[in-house]
């Protein structure tokens, strides 16, 4: 596991891929389903982060119906194979909110699952793994990544991470991007720092009891070169080393 | 190979892929261009994969592999599957070259394992990472010594070849 985020090159690759798989449907196989497959690829890193839209995943591209515009109360359990789109686990809504520019959103925590070789029996992603993913409800026209995610942990800032969901790459310009994370119960603060600018507040969401932590989210308008998050204890001191933050947020 | 299986690999070893293909290169472009010729090929071929070609993993280091064998055999990345499919290579950034540029730093050995076949791959990881005399490794296979010699041997060959295009 590590901490980085991906550049934009594997998720406009991503992207480039699930836009192939619906354009050109061969043999009898739903390419939706493979479209859908390699655009959830890019949503639940096991080492990475990755962004692109799944609300187009199945055979249709239709939008998110009305019903699924509306966030779910937060310790919603959504069962494996339920939701727009279909969850791939069983996952738990954590968090909740609305940001300008980006629309309603909904945090949802999950397990990854174990996947083997079945020959060998050669495990090459373990199951447990804490798994965090967002869906944009009702994203804005012009934004083509409607979800993001990742599994795993942040070995250097414990019970913090940092992800981020933005517009693709052709279509970044100022255009506001999520950030949001875990942030360890104890937080009572995150700001993403950006040097000689004032700190941007993040606002604090409480996760429901059966969660580890709390979570964040703040929508920023890149450029912010060199921005870094981080969580501040009750005392105000940085409550681990910070994370920086990835393009196009930071791209000058 | 289920679309399950095509999204874990995305996921798990795109990055894997690319740092593996940028430190073979030491070009980003051109890593840029086979990670994506190797994830084309993979969606165009995924229904070919059978479980007896081994691991998920090392089918796509594989085709990985093939196209950067390709690229030294022709002197240009090939864009078959690519074109095949109508995908537009992303550009590459000044980040994103520096991120390839990191990404093939880290290549691990473990990263580099999963390209080799399976038993080759076993007795190098026995042999290299855990230190375990051939001997025991051959008892622990069920072959003889000298066969768990030929697979290290080969292994690190491959190996080689592999990273720096030398044997």
């Amino acid at each position: 596991m590590n901490d980085r985020a991906t550049s934009d090159f594997f998720g406009a690759l991503a992207v480039e891929l699930h836009a192939a798989a619906r354009r050109s449907p061969r043999r009898r196989t739903r390419l939706g389903d493979i479209a859908g497959g390699v655009a959830a690829a890019a949503l639940l890193t096991a080492a990475v982060l990755v962004a692109l839209t799944v609300l187009g995943g199945g055979d249709t591209s239709e939008p998110p119906s009305a019903a699924a515009s509306r966030p779910a109360p937060v310790g919603t359990v959504i069962p494996k194979g339920e939701g727009t789109p279909p969850r791939q686990r069983r996952s738990t809504v954590v968090a909740t909110g609305t940001a300008r520019g980006i629309g309603p959103w909904q945090l949802e925590a999950s397990r990854s699952t174990r996947l083997a070789d079945p020959e060998s029996g050669e495990v090459y992603q373990p199951e447990g793994l804490r798994c965090l993913t967002i869906y944009l409800l009702d994203p804005p026209d012009d934004q083509v990544l409607g979800a993001s995610g990742q599994c795993g942990e942040f070995p250097r800032t414990p019970g913090f991470s940092r992800l981020q969901l933005g517009p693709s790459r052709r279509r970044s310009g100022a255009k506001p991007v999520l950030v949001y994370g875990r942030v360890p119960r104890r937080a009572t603060a995150v700001r993403i720092l950006v040097p000689g600018e004032r700190p941007v507040s993040a606002r604090l969401h409480k996760g429901p009891e059966s969660s580890r932590g709390d979570y964040y989210a703040v929508a920023v308008k890149p450029p912010l070169p060199g921005a870094r998050v981080n969580w501040f204890g009750e005392n105000g001191r940085p409550g681990s080393r910070g994370i920086g933050l990835m393009p196009p947020i930071t791209r000058h | 190979m289920s679309p399950d299986d095509i999204e874990e690999l995305y996921v798990g070893h795109a990055r894997r892929i690319a740092g593996y293909l940028m430190r073979a290169t030491g070009d980003a472009e051109v890593a840029a261009d086979l990670t994506a010729e190797t994830f084309a090929a993979a969606l165009l071929a995924r229904d070919g994969y059978r479980s007896d070609m081994g691991a998920p993993t090392t089918w796509l280091y594989a085709i990985a592999a093939n196209k950067l064998k390709d690229w030294r055999r022709r002197g240009y990345a090939e864009d078959r599957a690519r074109r095949r499919l109508r995908i537009e290579r992303p550009a590459l950034s000044a980040d994103d070259v520096a991120e390839l540029a990191r990404l093939a730093d880290e290549v691990t050995a473990d990263a580099l394992l999963e390209a080799l076949p399976a038993d080759q791959r076993t007795a190098l990881r026995a042999r290299v990472l855990d230190d375990r005399a051939h001997g025991e490794i051959a008892v622990a296979e069920g072959v003889s010594e000298a066969a768990i010699r030929q697979r290290v041997s080969r292994g690190l060959a491959s190996l080689r070849q592999r990273i720096g295009g030398d044997r």
